[in-house]
Formats: structure tokens, C-alpha cells, sequence
């Protein structure tokens, strides 16, 4: 099965929005128009629910919408926050606020578990395994009653008081959820705008490719998980004091269900569309009230009628509307330092040492009755383009995939600077200084050029995620810097006036240009690019041989698939040459040029070759 | 439906909705719009109607929390019906001391969350002087604290509803069913019994209030919960039987309580088996199919009261009940229609003692003795705020004529 | 052996076909168009009803129910695929696993309105007598059940990999715009295999009520149980499939008997994972290439 389809997010609309603190003063007005209106009102009791919820809702847009990944176990984590403090505080008398940390704690600890083992299922693989660990903690509450109060409810959690005021009003809690919602909002904005948000939205498009730039998939994965999981967790503790009486009835499937239906109500991949879609969800009911049995029918009708002409949601549906009066391509304004040479630092490849830099020794692959490469030994030196040839089929693109790490090698080994290559994950090897491209550019649709940029430099970021959450000052300057690098490589590869345009707008010859300058970006020792100039027009190539001489002028080694024959030949230090996965020829351009190996495995006889 | 779809398509994509000018103050304005119609259509949903207990010939306004859709849907619509129809008799013989009763019934989906702001609506806004329902225990362990903060009292149809809540009342009849099986234990020795029953509160509550009775004749040998979505219970059945129960008992809800009978029958069952009627009714006999014969039914008096002597004083009013029940919606009555009128009885006949002080109110229904009602009789207490004591029988299923049995 | 060995294995065996049966009409849509339809279960549950109406109401002998309400459910299925399915075409799958789930909502509403909030019967196709096996039981209604699966999983796999429908449809999934390419016509798969799932459903329905009752909601939590045992199987394959949905019934009723029959959901999930971390494909799911 293919990996999670590349969603095109609609215009950029949110820089409107969000714009520095403006979005902050929006919400606290919309959100004082319900307690000015009802607050005295059991119409706030169902505002209350409508903030909970979604702050677990927005929990789940982060992990479900940028990510991803289809997630049902949230009320788990719900259900802990409530009955770990409520147990604590009722049955041991721990005061709550120790209870809402231990509670916290209980909720990463499991998030972690689940995570790292149910985490490389596919989607609806994982899915239900997180529905499963939502209905045993179900089960593990309604199973031991003497602990839990079964589905009598937990009774004897103590009132909370802050500062002394007893906390017990619908509107009381509305404002706490209301400040715990804002709170998530600006948390879940900050790593959304973080390297971390940006890995995970390019691990929801494309997951290999990701893992080639130096990000470690897995961890990354888990660790959103985890950052979902709190945000059930502390709402679920306060929830649980809110409902006086927990009940295993209020953590149960059709809740679950209930969140899911607001996020996509209301819109993934928006933070605030989950809480359109929970006021939708919650106040539909109360809407319908007349309709009697006829509700459940027509309330299908409605989310079946709402998920088919607003696919993005409400949420989404409002954001298009927003955005009619701005063009897609509106960048934002760039420096217009174009006359300023790129400055660029590689990992220092200058000839030290008098071992080549990559050696590749004797590696093999099979697939079932097919030698896919067989026993394929080189040599790359420090600062060299070596190019790889050989007719379609001959286990190129293979080898590539061998060498970055996608495949594992049956046998041989793969030396960088000394260090083994074989064995290790692809995101490892990234790390070490090994990168690619590949025949088709794999981008991140959905994220702008500059952003692509950014995700290949993921690894040479220092700032923690903590830090990044609460966006403290050093990680907004090492943001900064970053951009500022990225910038610099798209100036090397001419697409510095495209910064902010979607990668899914560029024409196809632009879109391998920005592919290579993210793979620059960690920075890497070694390129490997995997057919470059295929597709492109001779002045394309001609630029993109430019660009390849200009590197390999900086220092940066470069091994190079190709099939056009004059971009080799005017680039090229050395070229080996394959067929059959067999290595048939490794010298210099002219050497090769000659052989007779190579001229029979393009045209399958010997042809004299007049001396050019 | 395409072209429509298309046209629907056509309109929601209309470009005309263009931003002329596009400052901060248009884009501000446009995202308060979409909650400020969201807030009018909430507000146009809950207008409140007119103010609540007060004296002369206004209405008494009593709530009803039934869950007519959802996992229970059907044990909320009896009740409903039942209530209602209670409602319309009362109020056309002259209401009480004069003044007519309004039932105002919200429908909680089976959902606590839904339970919770429905009372809240029903307290607040409507400012009805007491209520009725809910229908589970599910439900009612979310509702149980707002009546208590609130100090509004409630009958519940739940038949136990966990710690004692002053405000809380409850109808449903849960003690004394042990006696039917008396005649069985003692004719043929019977020793050991096991229940399967649901997972979930139901379990809970039987433990605490119904095998109580049971446990004075026999031994429990064996307590097995089963999943509402399981089709296939012979498994469960034969472990029972491993343990050497003799009877069985089968407290359970809904076509699971027929599916257990049939699949008794299934592998032969070498014993007794006992269904309580939670909420046996016309479907139930058709569930039960072959299995009849083995199906013994603890139920109460209206499933056969045709077959009640005249003697008996209860033939009339539940032949009353159930003729009018049955011309309404079709259906035989059962002891969840019953729960509904009895529900409204309960808290009307301490309205009529203690008047329309919640208090008061409170205090009657607590002390209520002696109330006859189509269940059973209620005799209440500080201690027990059931009370309820029904008229057990053992009923069989006579799967032929589609009706129940009296037996002996 | 003590019969209860035997019984919980029988008992397995039974919820085990109901949920084989059910998934077998999720693969088809999976393998042409690689959503769920989580509305599946309540196509499901419309063939019973209508084999119910059929049976009750118009009183027409049992065999031309089944057979009308067989029918009638794949014409249920292309409505379905017309009114939910194909407006949506061009959007990503997860916006058509959502539309599903609506429609799941919409069309349980519809049946409890229509039917009632009350569980209704089906008579059995050869009668209730149990079938006594070793002082264990079986229905025979069973045996019709699994015999209907197997019947099902051979021709779908026949269909599937031997007619050039079958791979046309397969074709679908794999690249839907290759295949436009190459001349088939996707639409219309897509809509032979929403009929021929909602046929499926539709004939599971009619072969399991007789055991379990028919509601409105019956069939939504039916569904989902047969989606997981279609899981721990592997999507990817009919047999694998139906191999998934028997095991998970077998795993449920031995935990049931042997662990404990209040927390059999939980010890279910539980194996659940286990397996899928085991097999992250599913038992019997294809290998990924690493």
C-alpha cells in the first residue's frame, strides 16, 4: 500500500489569521461571546463539554491532520487524565494538582509503549490497534469496580479551589478549558511552525524520502504521540473534576467516535477547525430536538452532505472563502541580495586523507530469482563526480537505494569515511554526510520551497522540542538562521524568488532543482542524485551541469546516475559502469567512451568506434 | 440527485462572495461571523418558554429524560409512553389541585454526556419542579449529582443506582425475584445457580441487588458477563454448565436475553433457566422462537393479565393500561411501559401531598408507603429509596399464540 | 475431550463465519478502491431487513426473501455508490472513509424509523435443530454460513485473479489513472464492486440473522468486529480475510471460557496488537519488501 496521499493544502491564508499575537485577541473575543450570553445558562454546561473536547480535538489534528496518522485511542489517554488524579485524590488523598502530573506521567509512559510498538503499522493497521488500547482501558475501569467505582462513577474526588475560590460553576470551568484550549493552540502552533511540525508534515507525505534527509522517522512519530497523549491527559484531569463523578460511559467508543467527527467536520490540518466541528457536533443535537427519531437520520444526512461538498471541513471551507482575495503565489517580500555569493560549508571533503572517501565493496542484491546488483565494487574519491551508467535495468537506482540505506545489502560493504554503512537506517546514514535524489523528485507537496529546504536541514538543529513549544528565544533564532541558509542554497540553485511558493506549483525542471538544494542541505559529504537531467530541456541540463561543476568546485563529492551522455562527459571525473548489476567498466570518461564491454551492453554488438 | 448535487456544488462555490477590500478589520469580521450564526441558531434552539412551579393555573412543569435513540432507544420509548399517557389521564380528570401537568421529555441518546445538559436545561430553564428518567444506570450516574447540587428530586426507571442520594428515587423492581424460583428449588433440589448477564452497570447492579435474593436458596457457582455485540453465547453457556450450575439466570437486556434462551436450548442445558424481564416484551417471544419451551419468565403481572382471575385486584387497572397502550402504539404492554406510568405516579402522589416545595416533594417520595401501583407496591425509606415490591409470577413463553404464560 | 473445549470452539466457529462473512464485502471495495466503506455493515443490515419485511410483511416463502433482499442489496449499493461514493471520486481516500461513515449514520437512522428500535427474527434456512457433535453443539444455520463463505471466498478469488473483471477492478485500486489509461473504464468497476460488496453484505445478512436477530444498529458493531478479524487476517487477500475474522472469533470465545468473559473485548484487542506487531500486515498479509 502506497504511503498517505500528498494533500494539497489550500492558499496560504494563514498568515491572515495568525498573524503574530492578532489570533490570540480573536479567540479570547469569540470566546467570551458564549459566558456573556449564556453564562448563566445550562447552555454553558454543553460549552463546557464543547472546550474539553476540543482540546482533545486539536490534539488529535496535530497527530490525525499533520500527521497523518489515523489515531482512535485518544480517549485512553482522556479516560487516565481523569481516573489516575480522581483515584489519587478520592481513594489516597493526593491533592490534585500532584494527581494531574502523575496522571500526565502515567499518559506519556503509555503513549511511549503504544507508540513504539504500534507505530510502524500502516494506517488502518494502526488505527486499530490505538482503537483496541481505547477499549481496554475501558475494560481495565469497568473491571475493577472497588478501585474505579465501575460504571457507578468514581465518587469522592474533592472540589478544586484556586487561590481559595472554590472552583464549581459551568462558567468557572468553561474559563479554565477555555485558557487550557488557548494554551494548546499556541503550543500546537508552535510546533506546527517548528522543524518538528515540518518533519512530521513531510513524514505524513512521504515517509522514505523523509528518512533520506537525516530525520528520524520513528522518533518523531512517537514523540507527537506523546505531545497528543498530554493534551488528553491534562483535559481529561480537569474534565474529571468538572464531572464530579467519572463514569466510564463518558470515555467510551462513541465519544472516540464524536472527536473524530469534529476534526473532520470541522477541518484538519487548521488547529481551530476541531473546534468548529466540536460546537457543530454538540449543538446539532439541541437544534434538532423537533425532528424526534427522524434526528439521528437527518443528522447523518447533515455530516454526510457537510464531509462531501467541504472536504477540508468547515474550517477549510471558511479559510478558501477568506483567501479569494489573494493570489496563491504572493511571496513574501525576499531580500534582494542576489548579488551576495552563496555561503555555503560542507563538511570539509579536502583531500587529508589518501582513502577515498566512499568505497563501495563488494555488495549484493537479490530478489527472489533475480541478481538484482551482484558483487558491485568501487571507489569514490574525496571531491570527485563519479558518474554511474549502464542501459535500464542494470540495477542502478537499486544500487542507490543499497547505498542510502532503503534496502539492506545481502552482502559487501559500504565504507564513508571509514565508517560502515550496511545495516544502518536510512535516516543514519543521511546523518553520517550520505545523501540522494531520486528519478522522480519526491517533495513535499503541501509545504512551501523554503520549507523543503528546511527539512533537509532537520539534523543540524540543536534547539529541543520542549523548546520549541514554548518557543523560547534561542529557538526562534536558530529558526532565523536556518531560514537564512536555506535561502542561501536557493539562491545556489536560482529558485531564491520562489521561497514561498508550494512546491507542488513548480514546473518539473524547478522541482528538481529544489530537491537537489534540499538534499544540500544538511549539509552532506556525499551527493547521489538519481538521474538529474532526465525530463529537463538542454538549457535546464545546461544549468544543472553548472550548478553540478559549481559543487563539485565547493568541495562536495558527487556520485551521478545518468543517461545523457554529454552531461557525463562534460562533468564527470570518473564513471562506472553497470549491467546486469554486474560492474563492467570503471575509469575515466574517455576510457569508457572506448570500451568495449560498455559499447556492447548499449548496442549489443561491437561497433567500431571512429576516434572523435 | 446528481444534478441537484451538482447545483448545491454550483451555489457553494459561488465566486460573487469576494472580499472588496482586504484589511484586518473585514478578516475579523468574517471569522466572528460564522460563530455569531452559530450562537443565533443555538439561542433560536433554546429560547426558554415560560417560567416554571409557580402558583395559580399555570402548568407544573415535570422533566423527562428518556432516551428514545441510542444503544437503549427501546426502553426509553415505553417509558415515554407509559409517562405520557399517565400525563394525559391525570390532566383529564383536572390535573392536580386544579392545575394540569406538562411533561417536557429530552431525549439523552444514551449518551451521560446529553443526560448531563439535559437536566441542566430541564432544571434551569424549563425550572420544572422535579423529573423523571433516566433510563439506565449508564446515564444516571452523570445526571445523579446535578439533581443532588440542584436539590431536585428525580425518579429514576434505573433499578439501583449505586451510594444513596437524597434527591434520587428510583422505581425499577430488583428485590424479591428469588421467590419464583422456590418452587423450583425446592421440587427439584436445586443447589447451585449461575448468571450470565451483560458487562457494564447492569452486571453491577445484578451483583448487588438481584442474586442477593437467589443467594438465599443457592449457591452461586458461576458469574459470566458477556459483550453486547457478542452473536454466539454457548461457549459461556457450557462453562456455566462446567461449574455445575443447576439453574440459570439470565438478567439481561434487549435480543441478547433471547439469544441466551436459544442457545440454552442449543446444548441441551441439563437445568433450570430463569429470565428476569427487564425487558421482555412481543419481540422477545418472537427472539425466543424454539427456545420456548426452556424459557421461564420472572415477570410482572401485565404481560398476562388477561389470564389474571378477576379477583385479583390489579386485572383492571393494567387491562386499562395495556388496552390503551396497545391501541397507541400497537403493541403489547410491557414492564417498561408500566415503569413509565409508574414513574409519574410516584412523584404525583407526593405532589399531591407535599404541593410543589422540592423539598417537600423530596420528603414525600421518601416516605412513601403503601403506594399501589402497576408494578407492585412501593414502600419506601431513608435507607431504601426503591422500595418498589412487585408482584413477581414465573411466566412461560407460548411461542404459537405469541404471548406469555401464566404458570401454575 | 471435555465438551466444553469443543463447545467454545464451536462457538468460535459461529461468531467467527458471521464476521468472515461481513469482511468479505469490505475486501472488494478495499481491493477496487483501497477504502473501507464503513457503511458496509449497514448494508448488512438492510438485506436482513428486507429478507425480515419480505418474510413478515409480504409473507413470501423464505427462499425468494433471501433471494429478493440479495438483489435488492446490490441495487442498495449502486444508490449508494451514485449518491455517496462517486461525488467524491476526486478527492483523497480520507475524505471518502468519512463520507462512508456519515452515510453509516444516515442509514441507521433511516432503519430505526422504518423498523422500529426492536430486534427482529429470521426463520433458519434448514430448521433449529442443533447438530450434536461430541456432547458439544453446532446450528445448522452455521454450516449454511460458512458454507456461504466459502462459496464467496471462491469465487471472489476466482473473480479476482482469473476473470479479466476481477483484474480489470484490481487494476483500479493499483493505479486508477493508469487504468483509465489503458482503457478500463473506472467508474464502472468501482460501481460493479460497490454492488457486488453490497450483494455480499447483503446475503451475509440474511445468512446470519437466523443466529443472531437483526437491529438498526446491529450491524454497525457486526461490522466493525468483522474489519478487525479482516485486519489481523491482511487486507490484502479474500482468504487471508476471512482466515483473520474466524481466528479472531475462535481467540474471542476461548478467552471468553479460559480468561474472562467480562474482559474478552480487552484480552481480543489485546491479541490483536500482539499479532499486528508481529505481523504488521496481518497474518497472512503480503510481506513488504525491506
Amino acid at each position: 500500500m502506497s504511503a498517505s496521499p500528498a494533500r494539497a493544502r489550500g492558499l496560504d491564508v494563514r498568515g491572515l489569521l495568525f498573524d503574530g499575537w492578532h489570533w490570540i485577541v480573536t479567540f479570547l473575543i469569540i470566546a467570551s461571546v458564549p459566558a456573556l450570553l449564556f453564562g448563566q445558562t445550562y447552555v454553558m454546561n454543553v460549552f463546557v463539554t464543547v472546550a474539553f473536547f476540543s482540546i482533545v480535538a486539536v490534539s488529535l489534528d496535530l497527530i490525525m491532520g499533520y500527521g497523518g496518522l489515523p489515531t482512535f485511542g485518544h480517549t485512553g489517554f482522556f479516560a487516565v487524565g481523569a481516573y489516575v488524579m480522581g483515584i489519587l485524590a478520592a481513594r489516597l488523598q493526593v491533592p490534585l494538582i500532584l494527581g494531574i502530573v502523575v496522571a500526565l506521567g502515567v499518559s506519556l509512559l503509555l503513549a511511549l509503549i503504544i507508540g513504539m510498538a504500534t507505530l510502524r503499522l500502516k494506517e488502518y493497521y494502526f488505527a486499530v490497534a490505538t482503537l483496541g488500547f481505547a477499549v481496554i482501558v475501558v475494560h481495565v475501569i469497568a473491571g475493577f469496580p472497588e478501585v474505579t467505582g465501575g460504571w457507578s462513577g468514581l465518587q469522592g474526588i474533592p472540589r478544586p479551589s484556586i487561590a481559595g475560590i472554590p472552583i464549581s460553576s459551568d462558567l468557572q470551568y468553561y474559563w479554565i478549558a477555555v485558557l487550557m484550549l488557548l494554551a494548546g493552540l499556541i503550543v500546537g502552533r508552535n510546533y506546527i511552525d517548528s522543524r518538528y511540525g515540518r518533519s512530521i508534515r513531510a513524514i505524513a507525505t512521504d515517509e522514505q524520502a523523509t528518512s533520506t534527509l537525516g530525520i528520524p522517522v520513528a522518533r518523531r512519530k512517537v514523540q507527537l504521540f506523546m505531545l497528543s497523549a498530554s493534551y488528553a491527559s491534562l483535559a481529561g484531569s480537569i474534565y474529571g473534576l468538572y464531572l464530579r463523578v467519572p463514569t466510564p460511559a463518558n470515555f467510551d467508543i462513541p465519544v472516540m467516535i464524536d472527536m473524530v467527527l469534529m476534526l473532520f467536520l470541522g477541518g484538519i490540518e487548521t488547529l481551530w477547525g476541531p473546534i468548529v466541528g466540536a460546537v457543530v457536533v454538540r449543538f446539532l443535537p439541541e437544534v434538532m430536538g423537533v425532528f424526534q427519531d427522524w434526528r439521528v437520520a437527518i443528522q447523518g444526512l447533515i455530516f454526510v452532505l457537510i464531509l462531501m461538498f467541504m472536504p477540508r471541513g468547515l474550517a477549510g471551507f471558511i479559510m478558501n472563502r477568506l483567501a479569494r482575495g489573494r493570489t496563491s503565489t504572493h511571496p513574501k517580500p525576499v531580500q534582494a541580495d542576489a548579488t551576495a555569493p552563496a555561503r555555503l560549508t560542507w563538511v570539509p571533503s579536502s583531500a587529508e586523507s589518501a582513502a577515498p572517501l566512499l568505497r563501495i565493496a563488494g555488495v549484493s542484491k537479490r530478489f527472489g530469482g533475480l541478481q538484482a546488483v551482484g558483487d558491485v565494487s568501487f571507489d569514490v574519491a574525496a571531491g570527485q563526480l563519479k558518474a554511474v551508467i549502464g542501459p535500464n535495468g542494470a540495477g542502478k537506482t537499486t544500487l542507490f537505494n543499497l547505498l542510502s540505506g532503503v534496502i539492506v545489502a545481502d552482502s559487501g560493504s559500504v565504507l564513508l569515511a571509514g565508517r560502515e554503512l550496511i545495516g544502518l537506517a536510512p535516516d543514519a546514514v543521511a546523518r553520517l554526510g550520505l545523501v540522494r535524489t531520486y528519478q522522480t523528485p519526491r517533495l513535499f507537496a503541501s509545504m512551501t520551497v523554503v520549507e523543503n529546504v528546511l527539512t533537509g536541514r532537520d539534523a543540524l538543529f540543536t534547539s529541543s522540542l520542549l523548546a520549541n513549544l514554548v518557543k523560547i528565544p534561542a529557538s526562534a533564532a536558530e529558526e532565523r538562521t536556518a531560514r537564512d541558509s536555506a535561502l542561501a542554497l536557493l539562491d545556489l540553485v536560482g529558485l531564491r524568488q520562489r521561497a514561498d511558493v508550494l512546491a507542488s506549483a513548480l514546473p518539473f525542471g524547478e522541482r528538481r532543482l529544489l530537491e537537489i538544494a534540499r538534499a544540500l542541505a544538511l549539509p552532506p559529504s556525499v551527493i547521489m542524485l538519481d538521474e538529474p537531467a532526465a525530463g529537463l530541456n538542454e538549457s535546464e541540463k545546461d544549468r544543472l551541469g553548472d550548478l553540478l561543476l559549481c559543487l563539485r568546485e565547493q568541495g562536495l563529492t558527487l556520485v551521478l546516475v545518468e543517461h545523457d551522455m554529454r552531461l557525463v562527459m562534460r562533468v564527470a571525473d570518473e564513471v562506472a559502469v553497470l549491467n546486469y548489476g554486474q560492474l563492467v567498466a570503471d575509469g575515466s570518461p574517455e576510457a569508457i567512451r572506448q570500451h568495449p564491454e560498455v559499447i556492447r551492453a548499449y548496442l549489443g554488438e561491437e561497433v567500431t568506434v571512429a576516434a572523435s | 440527485m446528481h444534478r441537484l448535487a451538482r447545483q448545491l456544488s454550483g451555489v457553494v462555490n459561488m465566486p460573487a462572495l469576494h472580499l472588496h477590500r482586504f484589511d484586518r478589520l473585514a478578516k475579523v469580521r468574517r471569522v466572528l461571523a460564522v460563530p455569531a450564526v452559530l450562537m443565533l441558531a443555538a439561542m433560536v434552539a433554546c429560547a426558554p418558554s415560560s417560567g416554571g412551579g409557580g402558583g395559580g393555573n399555570e402548568p407544573i412543569k415535570i422533566g423527562a429524560i428518556l432516551s428514545t435513540t441510542g444503544a437503549i432507544a427501546g426502553l426509553g420509548t415505553d417509558e415515554l409512553v407509559g409517562a405520557q399517557m399517565f400525563v394525559d389521564e391525570i390532566n383529564g380528570k383536572g390535573g392536580i389541585n386544579g392545575r394540569q401537568i406538562q411533561l417536557i421529555h429530552i431525549d439523552d441518546e444514551s449518551k451521560p454526556e446529553n443526560a448531563v445538559s439535559a437536566a441542566k436545561k430541564l432544571i434551569q430553564q424549563e425550572n420544572v419542579i422535579a423529573s423523571i428518567g433516566p433510563s439506565s444506570a449508564i446515564v444516571s450516574a452523570s445526571t445523579a449529582p446535578i439533581f443532588l447540587e440542584s436539590k431536585v428530586p428525580d425518579v429514576s426507571a434505573i433499578g439501583d443506582f449505586g451510594p444513596l442520594n437524597p434527591y434520587l428515587f428510583s422505581l425499577f423492581p430488583i428485590t424479591g425475584q428469588g421467590v419464583v424460583a422456590l418452587d423450583f428449588v425446592k421440587q427439584r433440589n436445586l443447589t447451585k445457580f449461575g448468571v450470565i448477564v451483560q458487562a457494564g452497570p447492569l452486571a453491577e447492579s445484578t451483583r448487588r441487588t438481584t442474586t442477593p435474593d437467589f443467594e438465599k436458596l443457592m449457591q452461586m457457582v458461576a458469574y459470566e458477563q458477556v459483550q453486547p455485540s457478542d452473536t454466539d453465547l454457548t461457549p459461556v453457556l457450557a462453562k456455566i454448565r462446567s461449574a455445575g450450575a443447576e439453574m440459570v439466570l439470565n438478567p439481561m437486556t434487549g435480543q441478547q436475553a433471547a439469544l441466551a434462551a436459544r442457545n440454552f436450548k442449543q446444548i441441551n442445558y441439563p437445568g433450570v433457566l430463569i429470565v428476569t424481564a427487564q425487558n421482555a416484551n412481543a419481540a422477545f417471544i418472537d427472539l425466543v422462537a424454539d427456545a420456548a419451551d426452556v424459557t421461564n419468565v420472572v415477570g410482572t403481572k401485565v404481560f398476562i393479565y388477561q389470564d389474571l382471575p378477576d379477583s385479583d385486584a390489579s386485572k383492571a387497572p393494567l387491562t386499562d393500561f395495556a388496552t390503551k397502550f396497545t391501541a397507541k402504539t400497537s403493541r403489547p404492554a410491557t414492564l417498561v411501559s408500566n415503569i413509565g406510568w409508574d414513574m409519574m405516579l410516584s412523584l404525583t402522589e407526593a405532589i399531591k401531598t407535599a404541593g410543589t416545595d422540592r423539598e417537600k416533594i423530596r420528603d414525600a417520595l421518601e416516605t412513601q408507603k403503601g403506594l399501589q401501583t402497576l408494578t407492585g407496591t412501593i414502600n419506601r425509606s431513608a435507607q431504601d429509596h426503591n422500595g418498589m415490591e412487585a408482584d413477581w409470577i414465573l411466566m412461560g413463553v407460548d411461542a404459537a399464540n405469541k404471548k406469555f404464560l401464566l404458570k401454575k | 475431550m471435555d465438551p466444553l473445549y469443543l463447545q467454545a470452539f464451536f462457538g468460535g466457529l459461529t461468531s467467527g463465519s458471521i464476521y468472515a462473512m461481513i469482511a468479505l464485502g469490505f475486501t472488494l471495495v478495499y481491493r477496487s478502491t483501497t477504502v473501507i466503506n464503513f457503511a458496509h455493515g449497514e448494508l448488512v443490515m438492510l438485506g436482513a431487513l428486507l429478507a425480515i419485511s419480505g418474510v413478515a410483511t409480504l409473507k413470501l416463502p423464505l427462499a425468494a426473501a433471501v433471494l429478493i433482499a440479495v438483489v435488492l442489496s446490490g441495487a442498495i449499493g449502486v444508490v449508494f455508490e451514485r449518491l455517496m461514493v462517486n461525488p467524491v471520486r476526486n478527492q483523497p481516500p480520507f475524505v471518502l472513509i468519512l463520507v462512508t461513515l456519515g452515510a453509516s449514520a444516515l442509514l441507521r437512522g433511516l432503519a430505526m424509523v422504518i423498523w422500529g428500535k426492536d430486534a427482529l427474527p429470521l426463520p433458519s434456512f434448514s430448521g433449529g435443530q442443533p447438530i450434536e457433535i461430541a456432547g458439544a453443539s453446532l446450528l445448522p444455520q452455521v454450516v449454511w454460513i460458512v458454507a456461504g463463505t466459502a462459496a464467496t471466498v471462491a469465487l471472489l478469488s476466482l473473480f479476482l485473479n482469473q476473470t479479466i473483471w476481477g483484474k480489470a477492478l484490481r487494476a483500479c485500486a493499483e493505479n486508477p489513472q493508469a487504468a483509465g489509461l489503458v482503457g478500463i473504464d473506472v467508474g464502472k468497476m468501482v460501481r460493479l464492486s460497490f454492488m457486488l460488496s453490497a450483494a455480499i453484505g447483503g446475503l451475509a445478512g440474511v445468512l446470519i440473522t437466523p443466529v443472531t436477530t437483526m437491529d438498526f444498529q446491529a450491524g454497525f458493531l457486526l461490522a466493525m468486529k468483522g474489519l478487525t478479524g479482516a485486519i489481523i487476517g491482511g487486507l490484502e487477500r479474500v482468504s487471508g480475510v476471512v482466515a483473520g475474522a474466524i481466528l479472531l472469533g475462535v481467540i474471542e470465545s476461548f478467552s471468553s471460557v479460559f480468561i474472562s468473559s467480562a474482559m474478552k473485548d480487552a484480552v481480543a484487542f489485546l491479541i490483536l496488537i500482539l499479532v499486528l506487531y508481529l505481523w504488521p500486515q496481518g497474518i497472512f498479509g503480503q510481506r513488504e519488501q525491506r
